[in-house]
């Protein structure tokens, strides 16, 4: 295996380390928590984290606007729920703390437990759990992708409005009613603290409705031209949304070249304009990766004055474009 | 099984899954996201270096807290919640009828954290069915665990990672199952 590592069982604390090097506002503490260095003093604190191995998520949206901390796995695991407790403390500044989860069976029963203790200590603590993967049928295991994102955004406005927890918990949970993702890869990723690849690929096959824990995808097909895989993801998202104007994510997963993005972009947005379909903000770039997979996911959300607002508000994060 | 000797076993299964992580890796792959082996590993040295001993209920408490603040995923709650579990009904003189209590325990705590029941695929197919295997054969072999997790093998998985890829999930055993094997026979050594 090639990779930029030292020492494989060091990945998270390495990464962590230069982490800390290139953003001056943030602090670590317990090892794994990644918190802002100027601590909100009101407004309902978030929390959110899951395995590393999707940067820059979720380490990258703590800053002003977005995340008050994130709970960093070892690559593709949950974290601990004594970490996810250790970030509830460190955060929560009186107004409550709100959990913004993904779901994956190890993330929930991790961040509850945490949810639970922190509540038994006294803390007022709300989670809500993200899931936007309609590559999965059964609604309640669809698993949480790169819609989080825009949830972490959304959830970071309507704190800084000064909107109570269970207002914002409210809000948030009727925002992901229309949020839909579905993914696809040409290459696996490599997995550096296994040295795996996540699968096999032969050289003219494709995944469709990937996660972004190096998994395979649920279909395996023929690789196709652009447009036509364009096309296919979003047939899957038409089977779910049939509202003529858009919240558009383009998603890289960590490997794809920028040129490919928008090349993607140009086709989804093609696609669209045929599916006369408007799309009232685009964001496009690598959201919530896969480590190096060779991919892309597609998000659509309904439109929504609020949400809208809330994608264009201030954030200290660079990597919220 | 005293402290000392069951504090022996916690910390030979340090070896154990340093031996089998690629196997677990391996097997992890095909239904879920191959990180199965290294957290297990992962949470097995640190109770090797961390639960440093005392009763047995103190040893199963301890390698508990241990497991649930190290291996992460879906499996560190489960485990880890188990063995403090566990400590609750040891004696401080583990026999076999007080093992078998203890399974019970452990696959109660499975259940309702994991919301899981049988023939789901899981670690629960194996540890639901080991009392029974300690009432019947009084002693928990290898061969005889490896069958029960060798049953998960034709399941169909609706827990867990692996029940994204449903029918495709048959063909391989659950990595959780095939963990949990390893776990119980060394709960289960020595006491024939």
């Amino acid at each position: 295996m090639k990779k930029l590592v030292n020492d494989r069982e060091r990945f998270l604390a390495d990464m962590l380390d230069g982490l800390k090097l290139r953003d001056e506002n943030i602090d670590i503490i317990e090892e794994t928590v990644v918190v802002r260095k100027n601590r909100k003093e009101s407004g309902v604190a978030l929390v959110s984290g899951g395995g590393s191995g999707h940067e820059p998520a979720h380490a990258g949206y703590v800053a002003e606007g977005m995340l008050d901390a994130a709970v960093c796995g070892e690559v593709f695991t949950s974290p601990t729920p004594d970490k996810v407790l250790a970030a509830i403390k460190a955060v929560d500044n009186g107004d409550g703390v709100l959990l913004i989860i993904k779901n994956y069976s190890g993330d929930v029963m991790n961040f509850e437990m945490a949810q639970e203790m922190a509540q038994a200590e006294g803390h007022q603590v709300s989670s809500v759990i993200v899931r936007d993967d309609v590559a999965i049928d059964n609604k309640e295991q669809r698993r949480g992708v790169a819609g989080t994102v825009i949830v972490h955004k959304y959830a970071g406005y309507l704190s800084d409005q000064n909107t109570p927890l269970e207002e914002i918990v409210k809000k948030v949970k009727g925002m992901m009613e229309s949020l839909y993702s579905i993914g696809m890869a040409i290459a696996p990723c490599l997995v550096p603290t296994t040295g795996e690849y996540g699968f096999d690929l032969d050289e003219n096959e494709m995944e469709i409705g990937v996660g972004i824990h190096g998994e395979k995808g649920i279909y395996r097909e023929q690789s196709e031209t652009v447009d036509k895989i364009v096309g296919r993801l979003l047939d899957e998202l038409f089977k779910h949304t049939d509202s003529s104007r858009l919240i558009v994510m383009v998603n890289g997963m960590g490997g794809t070249p920028e040129s490919e993005l928008s090349i993607v972009t140009n086709y989804v947005m093609k696609k669209l304009q045929e599916h006369d379909v408007t799309v009232s903000r685009l964001l496009v770039g690598d959201y919530m990766t896969a480590l190096d997979m060779q991919g892309f996911s597609l998000t659509v959300l309904d439109e929504d004055q609020e949400v809208l607002d809330s994608l264009e508000a201030e954030t200290g994060s660079k990597y919220f474009k | 099984m005293n402290g000392d000797k069951l504090l022996e076993k916690m910390h030979g299964l340090k070896s154990v899954f340093d031996e089998k992580e690629s196997e677990l890796t391996g097997l992890d792959r095909e239904i879920g996201d191959g990180d199965h082996g290294v957290n297990m590993k992962r949470g097995f040295s640190a109770v090797h270096e961390k639960v440093s001993g005392g009763t047995a209920p103190e040893v199963l408490k301890q390698t508990g807290m241990t497991l649930m603040s190290s291996i992460g995923g879906a499996s560190g709650p489960l485990y880890g919640f188990s063995f403090v579990k566990m400590s609750d009904v040891a004696k401080e003189d583990i026999d076999k009828e007080n093992l078998m209590e203890m399974l019970d325990v452990f696959a109660d705590t499975v259940a309702s954290k994991g919301k899981v029941e049988g023939g789901e695929k899981t670690m629960y197919d194996v540890i639901s069915k080991s009392a029974e295997l300690l009432k019947e054969s009084g002693a928990l072999k290898l061969d005889d665990l490896q069958a029960l997790a060798q049953e998960t093998e034709d399941m169909i998985a609706t827990k867990g990672r692996a029940a994204y890829f449903k029918e495709q999930s048959k063909g391989t055993i659950d990595p959780g199952a095939q963990s949990a094997v390893y776990i119980i026979h060394a709960l289960g050594e020595g006491m024939e």
